[in-house]
């Protein structure tokens, strides 16, 4: 009994530094990065390679005034960042950063995630609605929207994967990696992410905090500590959602000589790198766009994979690996092609009177 | 059962990342859609028309640079033309050639600020913004090199200039001619090629060929509706009917061909800036002009094609130093004549993208 | 290049058009009452003129009247012309709006009420378009002091 309670408190400690340690380094890496991708340096003057500056930043966060506006509803005000960043750091307690190293192995691992991450949601609309402001309002309204809709694609893509593996449990899912998913699933790797970054409003899909047209959306009354727990939340669920990619699709931890967590980090930021390098290129889509996007072609999709899947499972299982593999990614081009001739993307202009 | 919903006014107020500027938007939204807007100006207003009443002519030049602050030259290059019609003075040259190199410099600088901006408001973070303004950067510096100032360059005088350009600009200007075209194909195909920025802008903010025309909009805003009216062409001025280039019009008027308007002119730009170096020939650079300058009494409206269209100075002399009237023609202000229809059932989002393509500098709308 | 009409012809061509209007050609404007602009506007931008772009409204403000100036152009012709017309009456100056034959104008004409406190009738929402709503006075009329 005390071997469980030492195994739970070591791998609290663990988890909470590692989330906190990573996300430091996740916004001072986006931000060298995205100033590379600019033609700038990025921050360098806070420490050597500006390494201080996400903890300068932290400071600065800390130590401002903390402005509540007097129209807003102070309890629901209060609450919600909490409500959003919780359930993204109980997210981690089923990921496996090596064999069994990992807080708690549910055998129904990947479903308590998907669970606890639709609660952030919750929060963002509580954010938004409580300040009484109209352009929180008009985030959150897009929120409901994007993250709601988004969750389904993000779930069915999954399942080719738990089909593949024949249980739900995060560690298994590893180990069942003999080849990548990411080869034997390439629509479905391809669907997660576009999901996942619509889950966490990356660019393309950030209209929920748009800078240039709704100021920052939900978190716009924010100041002070408050603000910088969605801060916070942000970079912990790309951190999240790259460590869920890993587990699934890359083979976890995973690989030849080097130690497992290492694998397991390397493959993070790589995923992460992919996400930052989006950001920097792309211009976000409208929000109609984005809905489209998610059910006229996303979740067609995923279905199909789901299907295809199946097929093969139940038809050919003992197929030569190679094989499948070149006939998964052929089938997901054909489907991309096809798919994006029959949809469009987005109304028009809506006639007013 | 229909649902019952509310409109609610939304407010993109003076202060906005988006809004080019101190410039107010009430709307009036029906969930996302735009039903109505009403614009609200004079956050900028400084009274610049009745504070030149009071000052000589040559102390007004200074006034000018502050109208369209991105686009300095070119409103100097308009008041210049102006009183020079009025009082009869002749500008050398050396003197019209420099002007044209100087217009057309600021009208790609003025340019690349504009779209950057616009790509800005469009959600690309600020990537596409740093690398136009990369370039836009090399064109101020030479800008600074004649004029010792890098917004507000006050260059111009009646009859020409008082200094003539140092040694290193011609040198300098002639590696970025070298380089610059290679640059604006970049862009062109960094933006014009992505899907997302297509499906944001083509169709998006019509403004059909009569109501442009009939809103007295001017420049590339004109021009992208269909309407080839340039006033380099139809009613040149300085000495731009030695020059060759063309003059690019699109068909549907949506924000999508105000931007490619944008980066053709652009091109042109350099064509002319070709030929004119190549062309440019030594002598004074100051005609005759008198030190205090009393034109004769009298009247004039003289206008030159801006970066942001055509800008006008109307001008009443009752004979003394300082001027009756002074009127500036402000094109961004009449660009925004027709917004209301450009933007009425399109998204929030949409109004960004419209407004940016539009390229205001409140500067100019508020005087 | 811009041609620049022929005033007389076109005093001729309106006398005959829009009998019983008082039309003065000078050398370089064209000027009407108060009363008969809109109407002259209307046969301006009609057939054969056709001058449908409306360049620059704007207002001066003499000792005796304030005149109102329109400089037009015609984008299919390329030419171009000057209208003006003086209210005599300093205190009231009224004259009607020309927004129905031009939309460039509604902004234009706001501006002229908000500087110099002439009011266009029928005009689509005519207040004050720099200066806050409150403020007393016409800035650009000779006697607001300069430096006020």
């Amino acid at each position: 009994m005390s071997d469980f309670w030492v195994h739970l408190l070591v791998y609290l400690v663990i988890l909470f530094g590692f989330v906190i340690v990573s996300v430091l380094l996740f916004i001072w890496l986006e931000r060298r990065f995205i100033g590379r991708f600019q033609l700038r340096p990025g921050p360098n003057r806070a420490g050597p390679f500006g390494l201080l500056q996400p903890i300068a930043d932290a400071i600065k966060v800390l130590i401002k005034e903390d402005i509540i506006p007097t129209e807003s509803d102070k309890g629901v005000f209060w609450l919600a960042p909490l409500v959003a960043f919780v359930p993204v750091m109980l997210m981690f307690a089923a990921i496996p950063f090596a064999d069994g190293a990992m807080l708690v192995d549910l055998n129904i691992g990947i479903l308590y995630i998907l669970a606890v991450s639709s609660v952030t949601v919750i929060g963002i609309f509580m954010a938004g609605w409580s300040s009484n402001s109209k352009y929180s309002l008009l985030g959150a309204m897009r929120t409901i929207a994007q993250e709601v809709s988004y969750e389904i694609p993000l779930v069915l893509s999954i399942l080719g994967v738990v089909m593949l593996t024949g249980s739900l449990s995060m560690n298994e899912i590893v180990k069942a990696q003999s080849v990548p998913f990411v080869l034997l699933q390439p629509l479905g790797f391809f669907v997660y992410l576009s999901a996942a970054m619509a889950e966490i409003n990356r660019t393309p899909f950030d209209l929920l905090e748009a800078e240039s047209e709704i100021i920052a959306g939900f978190h716009t009354e924010y100041s002070g500590m408050k603000f910088g727990l969605f801060y916070l939340m942000e970079y912990a669920e790309v951190l999240a959602i790259s460590a869920i990619a890993t587990t699934l699709f890359l083979g976890g931890w995973q690989g030849p000589l080097l130690h497992p967590v290492i694998w397991f980090i390397t493959k993070v930021l790589i995923i992460f790198m992919f996400i930052i390098w989006v950001r920097a290129t792309i211009p976000r889509l409208r929000i109609d766009q984005v809905m489209a996007f998610g059910w006229k072609f996303l979740l067609p999709l995923s279905l199909a994979n789901l299907v295809i899947t199946a097929f093969e499972i139940l038809a050919a299982p003992d197929m030569n690996t190679a094989v499948l593999i070149g006939i998964n990614i052929a089938v997901m081009f054909g489907l991309i092609l096809l798919f994006s001739r029959f949809y469009k993307l987005g109304g028009g202009r809506v006639s007013v009177k | 059962m229909a649902i019952k919903t509310e409109s609610f006014i939304l407010n993109i107020g003076p202060q906005h990342p988006s809004t080019h500027g101190v410039f107010r938007l009430r709307l009036i939204l029906d969930g996302e859609v735009i039903t109505d807007l009403e614009p609200v100006f004079g956050y900028l207003h400084r009274g610049i028309e009745k504070l030149a009443e009071g000052r000589t002519y040559l102390q007004d030049i200074p006034f000018t640079d502050r109208l369209d602050y991105l686009g300095s030259m070119t409103n100097n290059h308009a008041y210049v033309m102006a009183v020079e019609k009025l009082a009869g003075i002749t500008v050398p040259e050396r003197a019209e050639y420099i002007r044209v190199i100087l217009d057309e410099l600021q009208r790609i600088a003025s340019h690349l600020a504009g779209l950057g901006f616009f790509l800005n408001d469009l959600g690309a973070l600020q990537t596409p913004l740093l690398y136009m303004f990369r370039e836009r950067e090399k064109i101020v510096e030479l800008f600074d090199m004649c004029s010792g100032q890098r917004l507000n360059y006050n260059y111009y005088r009646f009859g020409g200039f008082v200094q003539d350009l140092p040694e290193e600009f011609l040198p300098a200007l002639k590696k970025l001619l070298d380089t610059l075209p290679g640059f604006i194909d970049e862009y062109e195909q960094l933006i014009s090629t992505n899907e997302i920025v297509l499906i944001r802008t083509k169709g998006v903010g019509v403004l059909k060929r009569e109501l442009a025309i009939n809103s007295s909009a001017a420049g590339p805003v004109l021009r992208a509706s269909g309407v080839n009216w340039d006033i380099r062409r139809n009613d040149p001025y300085s000495i731009y009917d030695r020059f060759e280039f063309d003059i690019p019009t699109a068909q549907n008027g949506d924000t999508y061909d105000r931007y490619m308007v944008r980066i053709r002119e652009m091109r042109q730009s350099v064509r002319i800036l070709r030929q004119a170096v190549k062309d440019l020939p030594e002598g004074e650079i100051m005609g005759k002009a008198p030190k205090l300058l009393k034109p004769p009494a009298g009247e004039v409206y003289s206008r030159i094609e801006g970066p942001k269209g055509e800008l006008g100075f109307y001008l009443v002399s009752d004979g003394t130093d300082k001027p009756y009237r002074w009127r500036v023609r402000p094109p961004c202000l009449l660009n925004l004549s027709a917004l209301k229809d450009m933007v009425v059932g399109w998204k929030v989002a949409d109004l960004m993208a419209i407004f940016g393509s539009i390229d205001i500098v409140m500067g100019e709308v508020d005087r | 290049m811009t041609a620049v009409l022929d005033y007389q012809q076109l005093k001729a061509d309106l006398s005959k058009e829009l009998p019983g209007i008082e039309i003065q050609a000078e050398s370089s404007f064209l000027l009407a009452l108060p009363e008969d602009i809109h109407h002259v506007c209307q046969y301006l931008v009609s057939r054969p003129l056709q001058m449908d772009y409306l360049t620059n409204l704007t207002a001066a403000d003499y000792p005796e009247y304030i005149e109102i100036i329109f400089h037009l152009n015609s984008i299919v012709n390329n030419t171009a012309m000057t209208l003006k017309t003086r209210l005599t009456d300093k205190t009231n100056p009224k004259m009607a709006s020309v927004v129905d034959i031009w939309r460039g104008a509604e902004l234009q004409e706001r501006e002229i009420y908000d500087l110099f406190g002439v009011v266009f009738e029928n005009h689509i929402g005519l207040k004050r378009i720099f200066l806050w709503e409150g403020f007393e006075g016409y800035p650009l009329r000779k006697d607001f002091a300069n430096g006020h």
